[in-house]
């Protein structure tokens, strides 16, 4: 009988354990494997939690939300890109998860117009490459800039910013869109200049008088990959830790030196109308620049989509 | 001073266990540093990543030459060649190829040493163009499947394996990203283990073939000159190749490997191995020296640094903190040359070890082996989420096509490389058309 009791104690403290451990905090990532900006900002920001929380990674859509299903306390991010990828192969994506009561955050990278320190080609009517990271629309954008402009741009995907910036320096393209994490570092040594800017407000290196939108027509005259912070919790503790930990002043550093815009953040920033700006914008960008059927994001909650 | 010399220590440690262990990725070091970013200064996570790094490379061979399972997937090249030796030649193999890695880091180190203190950085990134990289891509494929059995076979697979590698490029159809819908449970691992490995053992297991002959001792081994002409060949392949965006270290090796004749085995596996591991040193260049990312590893672990808010490539000029006079680049090299010294010594060392290892194994090969396939397959799963049932029944289908294609004396090696530079050869291809056929 003794033992008994020992038994059922041991297997309540185990049991109490596991409990403990399924509750922690999911921070969630999809793709395989772990890299890119989504990665970047959700480790930045569990970085600064001070509740517990664990590092989820699951290959798709349909894998995160199934994590989002399960689990009581989930943290995961968004991303417009991703969004529109699926929303275009007829996938799943997360905004069937999103409530704006959970949203605490949102923000944005962007790109500047560069080319080879010297290069004397001008955006024109001569045939040019311009690289772009495959993530952004690529065809869209450079379409509606040869339709405005009379410009002959093609445009040509890379993997990732470094890779446009690559491609720039070793001849294959004439311009390229390099993030300014990678192009301003590169404009200070002398390598490549940036003319030109998506970014509305311009940078410390790119005023905003050099707005892409001032000197071309664009149907859509901002350009950004954006981001939604989301935290799945009933927990009021694990809430207020997110909200103090993306207002924090190291997480506020984490953004702006590593060039993210249009940022805003806490739960008191973020209202239905911003998150209807986030799902907006991928509809423009499909309709606009894709010339394919719009987004309505409360439309695809009640999808049930393969 | 001793912090540092514990993170470099610990980072060696890592890098043989991962370089021993059959299929655990090479871009590890980054996932491993994961939960320490917050408590480490960058100096460690460069010095850990960088250690790491190369000895995943370094001790990759050594599983392929003595067990024929690759360590990494650059040891997949001659993997079936190692069938052709026995377990004397292998053990000298493992020293000779040793000898060839440590060439190859130190000849690419060379390099860099030059292009970082000429300033060369800018024109060696020229020479990573996409026609070259294309070209390479091409005759790589061309030589692959023209010395095969049968040669339209061997380009049809390659092709197949193509078509169903994971792509990247987002701006293809999508009919493409339909297709993969089949073999999204399907992993690299899986395809090695299904079509090479296992219809290997289940031969050997319905032939009864005779066990490997591992009761050797190291005494009777009957060291071979070392060829320095087969590593000085890998070696500059591979410090060239290493610019490359992409799996460069697997690329150089089967380049280095197709340059010699079918029957030189010992020379193919030894230019190969020096080049996957100079190429590894090379391909660090664009990194440290511009602050491109070029290889998964490297994109790993720009994103770590990223959230350490360290801004590449001017952070790498900041100083030292161990000695100030150096900055973080030159610390850099600092680590690679005493990382594979130190390898080099332990590579040499070893030798009694994996002796004393086959000892222990003899007549119980068949039973490792088992729990080496399923240690492949845990290893697999826990770095792949893929759903479980169509992973074991891809790999059951595939097992079953290998088996065939071993009993039938066909190579499925143009396969398994179609699938793996099927996404560096898309993105290669796409890069082609557009900047030179397609129209406004």
């Amino acid at each position: 009988m003794k033992n008994l009791w020992k038994l059922l104690l041991v297997s309540l403290a185990f049991t109490s354990l596991q409990t403990l451990a399924a509750d922690k905090l999911k921070v969630l990532y999809v793709g395989q494997p772990q890299a890119g900006p989504p990665m970047v900002i959700t480790k930045a920001l569990a970085e600064n939690l001070t509740v517990d929380w664990e590092f989820v990674s699951m290959k798709d859509c349909a894998g995160a939300l199934e994590v989002i299903d399960k689990n009581e306390n989930v943290l995961f991010l968004m991303s417009d890109v991703t969004t529109m990828t699926g929303h275009r192969r007829d996938e799943q994506s997360l905004s069937k998860a999103v409530h704006v009561k959970d949203v605490v955050g949102t923000t944005a990278s962007s790109w500047h117009m560069c080319k080879v320190n010297g290069a004397e080609h001008e955006i024109g009517r001569k045939r040019f490459a311009v690289g772009v990271a495959s993530i952004l629309p690529v065809e869209g954008f450079v379409r509606d800039l040869n339709e405005n402009n009379a410009t002959k741009a093609i445009g040509v995907g890379y993997k990732s910013s470094a890779q446009v910036a690559q491609a720039l320096l070793n001849g294959d393209v004439e311009w390229g869109m390099v993030n300014p994490g990678f192009s301003e570092p590169l404009m200070a040594e002398g390598k490549l200049v940036c003319p030109y800017t998506f970014i509305k407000q311009g940078t410390e290196m790119i005023s905003k008088d050099k707005f892409m939108a001032k000197e071309f027509r664009m149907t859509v005259p901002e350009l950004y990959s954006a981001y939604l912070i989301n935290i799945k919790s009933g927990d009021e503790k694990i809430r207020a830790d997110v909200n103090k930990a993306i207002t924090s002043d190291k997480f506020a550093e984490f953004l702006v030196k590593t060039n993210y815009i249009n940022t805003k953040v806490g739960f008191d920033a973020v209202d239905e109308a911003e998150v209807d700006r986030f799902f907006k914008y991928i509809d423009t960008m499909l309709v606009e620049l894709y010339k394919e059927d719009g987004y309505d994001w409360k439309k695809e909650q009640t999808k049930g989509k393969k | 001073m001793l912090e540092f010399s514990l993170v470099l220590l610990l980072g060696i440690i890592f890098g043989i266990m991962v370089g021993l262990l059959p299929g655990v990725p090479g871009y590890i070091g980054p996932l491993i540093m994961f939960p320490f970013v917050s408590i480490l200064p960058v100096e460690h996570i460069l010095t850990f990543w960088l250690a790491t790094h190369i000895g995943s490379q370094y001790f990759g061979s050594v599983a392929a030459i003595l067990l024929k399972i690759p360590g990494e997937v650059s040891s997949l090249v001659y993997v079936r060649d190692i069938g052709k030796l026995d377990m004397r030649q292998r053990l000298d193999l493992v020293r000779q190829t040793a000898w060839g890695s440590t060439m190859g880091n130190m000849f690419a180190l060379g390099i860099l040493l030059v292009v970082y203190y000429f300033g060369l950085s800018t024109g060696v990134v020229q020479l990573s163009g996409n026609n070259v990289k294309l070209f390479l891509l091409i005759t790589l494929m061309m030589v692959m499947c023209w010395f095969t059995n049968h040669k339209a076979l061997s380009f049809l697979m390659f092709i197949i394996g193509m078509a169903f590698s994971e792509k990247t490029a987002g701006t293809l159809p999508t009919w493409v990203f339909h297709m993969q819908e089949y073999t999204t449970d399907m992993t690299l691992f899986g395809l090695i283990l299904g079509m090479l490995i296992i219809p290997e053992f289940i031969r050997e297991m319905i032939d009864e073939k005779k066990e490997d002959p591992v009761d050797v001792n190291i005494k009777d081994i009957k060291r071979s000159k070392l060829d320095f002409k087969a590593m000085f060949r890998g070696t500059w392949i591979g410090s060239l190749m290493g610019l490359i965006p992409g799996p460069s270290h697997i690329l150089s090796g089967i380049v280095s490997y197709n340059s010699y004749k079918k029957d030189e085995t010992q020379k193919k596996v030894i230019s190969a191995e020096s080049a996957n591991n100079s190429a590894t040193i090379s391909a660090i260049m664009p990194f440290l020296f511009i602050g491109f990312p070029i290889t998964l590893s490297e994109f790993l672990l720009a994103d770590l640094l990223q959230v350490k808010m360290f801004l590449m490539p001017m952070d790498f000029k900041n100083a030292w903190s161990v000695f100030g006079g150096l900055n973080l680049i030159e610390m850099s090299f600092l680590v690679i040359v005493v990382s594979a010294l130190i390898y080099h010594l332990l590579a040499q060392r070893f030798l009694g070890f994996y002796e004393k290892l086959l000892h222990l194994a003899y007549g119980r090969l068949k039973l490792i082996f088992v729990a080496l396939i399923c240690y492949l397959i845990y290893v697999d799963l826990k770095f792949n989420p893929v759903y479980l049932i169509p992973y074991f029944l891809t790999l059951a289908v595939l097992t079953w096509i290998g088996y065939k294609m071993l009993r039938n004396d066909i190579n499925p090696m143009p396969l398994v490389f179609g699938y793996i530079l099927g996404d560096m050869m898309t993105w290669s291809g796409y890069h082609f058309f557009k900047l030179h056929l397609a129209t406004i």
